[in-house]
């Protein structure tokens, strides 16, 4: 009896203690109504951060990217420059997925977060983020009338009527009309190799496959003895689904529209892409790709581009080559690489890239935990604007950089810095560091150039981009039984990749790429389609 | 228990006395309920969310309730079962290696007369198990890249003309994961089985030699059913953990090519969950997992039982 009424009584306490816990954690409701009174009367005109060096405030800020470094706050000259004109401390942690899923179950949240906008996170946003524009009106009214992109706001007001994250990176349709975009793909050669067999016009299936075969002839090796690899693309990440290069990258090459009347288009069925996938199965099995296209990460891949391995190279991310471009230019000039006319469709139409999305990459959010609301807002403020992005992105007038035709020039020294010693460059002066909420476009209109390494890459580009708005955002909200359908099918759709690429023939890698169309049904395909299609239709509509 | 007042009334008495004088014991086993209590059943209330609509800015408590949805759509993901055939075939054949294999070891180890030469022996099977998947991984993957030195062998010995992809071949991934497992664990697997060696008897293997029974079927009738208990305790553990493939391993030796082959019940849950936040959806799979294996384990008790008429717990 006595063993039954313990044996009760712990059953009693164990299920107290976990009521306890469940009842841990309970969210503030803070909706931005009960915000805190400002220090002084804003003006639209002003920036607060000007009128609030009196309050020091020291704010923690985290980064979602493990790889996100810099010199310690005021160490380098950017964030020494926010400091003084601001009177605030920063102190950025970083992470990965893991720690921010985390972070936001533990409830305990830094003053300000910064991670992918397509995390299912983002998208509970009102959860944990104050709304942007309450904490304008009431600290800071210069960030709606003046720091923030006008576009940008209106693509980031929920239905709810507020703005909870505020993006890096993001683009409108008037920095495409001023030119102030730079596209991001591009097939490179290595120089030597290419005018060592004469330039070749390597547009058509015949005149690329040919142009691999004289490589390979007229240059086998690489400097270190090791053999040159003819081809190859952007690195694979089939656990996750990163189609690399061969993908989005080889349609963009290919002009292959993104929507047709208003509706989602599948470009992974277009005749013309299937025929260039197989352009390359083909330049596989005559051993003019190798093995290590399936079996190296990104960085690997680069590490060899930095050894002068590949002849040609068809990439997705050409502002993620600068180090490795460098490195190479280093160990031997004149195996320089360069931006050449790649695979085109069969009418022979230049390809079309998108040179910026609307929604940016990542987006930066205010907690409801922060003690300071006033000074985050302020420092977003800073950030996003037009003088905080100089700073951030040339640093100091006089000291880093000069004023010339309304450009800025970066003085020799650090020029030089940033072609030669990028590490440094970064640690030092940590332009490009405080990218969280900058305003690029407005950096490019001012004169920022991507380093000499890449700057041929990125030029070669530039006449080739065109907004695509009206697909942003149209996958289903991850999190969602839809979404795990879609994250399926993309780890399918580079497996079938690869299989295609392995194919003993055009017969068979066509059989195999049409059987993952048609396999796509078993994992709710037409639902997704649907999903995108009205989400189209609903940009279409925002954008007007 | 009412209807037992005379049976009951003496243990009544003495609870409190009996507890006082096996003081000695209950402070050491008291701990480790409390611990368990701690960590393994009080998170337990969070396998609820499984049958909630749960993320990470939810209270488990305030999460919307949506039932069984989440283990109906697992049941309908085709790259569950995929996982599911993966999990079990790899299991099944470590099983099949494993578990003989580190009871013949140990009866070779047993039967080396030369003391040093067993001790010696004994740590070099041991060793790998002391290693962690990161570096044993990163030598099994070396050895068998396309320059590695088991390629290299096989071109130096003409018996193959170009090297051959281990790492790469969807098919061969199963004999890889078994096989750096059976290398890892094996000796770590016969210490139990030695242990419980040494209790036997020696006079029954006396008795054995003097009616002129061989070594080996001084194995046979001797050896193996001294250690049957041990046998069959670690036959219901490793069927029971059947299902609980290994993550590090799996995690190490897992590419982008071999993926479709090597993602098992664990690294699914991870990348379901952990990597990807879908909370509920990865403790819908982990609930599953574990009623399956407790039912595993059920049974091989069961049929231990059946062969040897004892229980082991």
């Amino acid at each position: 009896m006595k063993m039954k009424k313990i044996l009760v009584a712990s059953i009693a306490a164990l299920m107290g203690v976990t009521v306890l816990t469940a009842c841990g954690k309970s969210n503030e409701s803070g909706s931005g109504d009960n915000l805190p009174k400002a220090r002084f009367k804003a003006d639209p005109k002003t920036p607060s951060w000007k009128k609030d060096k009196k309050h020091p405030a020291s704010l923690t800020w985290y980064v979602n990217f493990d790889w996100y470094k810099r010199a310690e706050w005021g160490k380098d000259t950017v964030s020494a420059q926010i400091k003084k004109d601001m009177n605030i401390d920063v102190k950025f942690v970083v992470g990965n997925d893991d720690k921010l899923n985390t972070m936001m179950a533990s409830g305990k949240l830094p003053d300000l977060m910064t991670f992918d906008r397509n995390l299912a996170v983002a998208k509970d946003a009102k959860k944990f983020a104050l709304p942007l524009n309450k904490l304008s009106d009431r600290y800071d009214p210069y960030f709606e009338k003046s720091a923030a992109k006008p576009g940008t706001l209106k693509w980031y007001t929920e239905s709810d009527g507020n703005i909870y994250g505020y993006p890096s990176f993001s683009t409108d349709a008037a920095d495409y009309k001023a030119g102030n975009v730079v596209g991001d793909q591009a097939f490179i050669v290595r120089k030597d190799i290419y005018e060592k067999i004469g330039k070749p016009d390597m547009t058509t299936p015949e005149g690329f496959l040919d142009a691999l075969r004289q490589a390979k002839e007229v240059s086998p090796k690489t400097d270190n003895g090791t053999a040159v690899v003819q081809f190859a693309a952007t690195a694979l990440d089939i656990q996750n689904g990163g189609d690399g290069a061969f993908g989005n990258t080889l349609q963009d090459f290919l002009n292959i529209p993104v929507t047709k009347n208003g509706k989602w288009y599948d470009r992974d069925s277009d005749p013309q892409y299937i025929a260039w996938l197989n352009i390359f199965r083909q330049a596989y099995k005559e051993g003019l790709m190798s093995n290590g296209q399936f079996a190296d990460n990104d960085n690997t891949m680069k590490e060899k581009l930095s050894q002068g391995t590949y002849f040609a190279y068809l990439h997705s991310n050409v502002k993620g080559l600068n180090e490795f471009m460098g490195d190479n230019n280093t160990r031997n000039a004149k195996e320089t690489y360069i931006a050449v006319d790649g695979p085109k469709n069969s009418k022979g139409q230049d390809p079309k890239f998108a040179g910026g999305s609307i929604s940016g990459w990542t987006n930066t959010f205010i907690t409801k935990n922060t003690k300071e609301p006033q000074k985050a807002m302020e420092l977003l403020t800073y950030l996003a604007s037009k003088y905080g992005t100089m700073v951030t992105t040339f640093g100091v007038e006089g000291k880093t950089y000069e004023m010339n035709n309304g450009k800025a020039q970066f003085t020799e020294d650090i020029e030089k810095l940033r072609n030669t010693d990028v590490a440094t460059y970064d640690k030092k002066q940590g332009m490009g560091s405080y990218w969280e909420v900058s305003n690029d476009p407005y950096a490019i209109s001012k004169g920022e150039t991507p380093a000499n390494t890449i700057l041929q890459m990125v030029q070669w580009s530039s006449d080739k981009l065109a907004p695509r708005f009206e697909i942003e955002n149209i996958d289903p909200t991850p999190g969602t039984s839809l979404a795990r359908n879609l994250t399926a099918l993309n780890t399918d759709r580079v497996q079938t990749m690869v299989k295609v690429l392995k194919a003993s023939d055009d017969k068979e890698g066509q059989k195999i790429w049409k059987e993952y169309l048609t396999r796509r049904k078993n994992n709710n395909w037409d639902k997704i389609v649907q999903t995108r299609n009205d989400q189209v239709a609903k940009n279409i509509k925002k954008l007007k | 228990m009412e209807n037992f007042p005379l049976e009951e009334q003496p243990m009544k008495k003495s609870l409190f006395k009996r507890l006082h004088d096996q003081i000695f014991y209950q402070s050491m086993i008291w701990p480790a309920v409390i611990l368990m209590i701690l960590f393994n059943f009080i998170p337990m209330y969070g396998l609820i969310i499984a049958f909630k609509d749960y993320t990470v800015l939810d209270t488990i408590g305030g999460a919307p309730w949506v039932g069984l949805s989440y283990f109906k759509e697992f049941f309908k993901d085709p790259l569950f079962w995929s996982v599911m055939k993966n999990t079990v075939g790899i299991a099944f054949w470590k099983l099949l290696i494993g578990f003989p294999g580190a009871i013949i070891l140990a009866i070779l180890i047993n039967e080396v007369a030369n003391a040093h030469f067993k001790k010696f022996v004994q740590t070099i099977s041991y060793l790998p198990h002391f290693l962690s998947w990161v570096i044993l991984g990163g030598m099994v993957i070396t050895w068998l890249s396309d320059s590695g030195f088991i390629n290299s062998l096989l071109m130096d010995l003409n018996l193959i003309s170009k090297p051959i992809e281990f790492m790469a071949d969807t098919h061969k991934y199963w004999g890889i994961a078994v096989l750096s497992d059976f290398w890892k664990e094996v000796g770590w697997g016969t210490i139990l089985y030695l242990a419980s060696m040494t209790a036997i008897d020696p006079s029954l293997y006396e008795a054995a030699k003097m009616d002129g029974a061989t070594k080996f079927q001084q194995v046979i009738h001797i050896t193996i059913p001294g250690i049957r208990q041990m046998i069959s305790l670690n036959l219901i553990l490793s069927i029971g953990g059947l299902l609980g493939s290994n993550l590090d391993q799996t995690l190490v030796l897992q590419n982008s090519l071999n993926y479709s082959s090597s993602e098992v019940l664990n690294s699914y849950v991870y990348k379901m969950g952990i990597k990807q936040g879908n909370f509920s959806y990865a403790t819908a799979v982990g609930i599953f997992v574990s009623i399956i294996s407790l039912l595993l384990v059920l049974l091989s008790r069961w049929g231990t039982r059946k062969i040897s008429d004892k229980s082991v717990f």
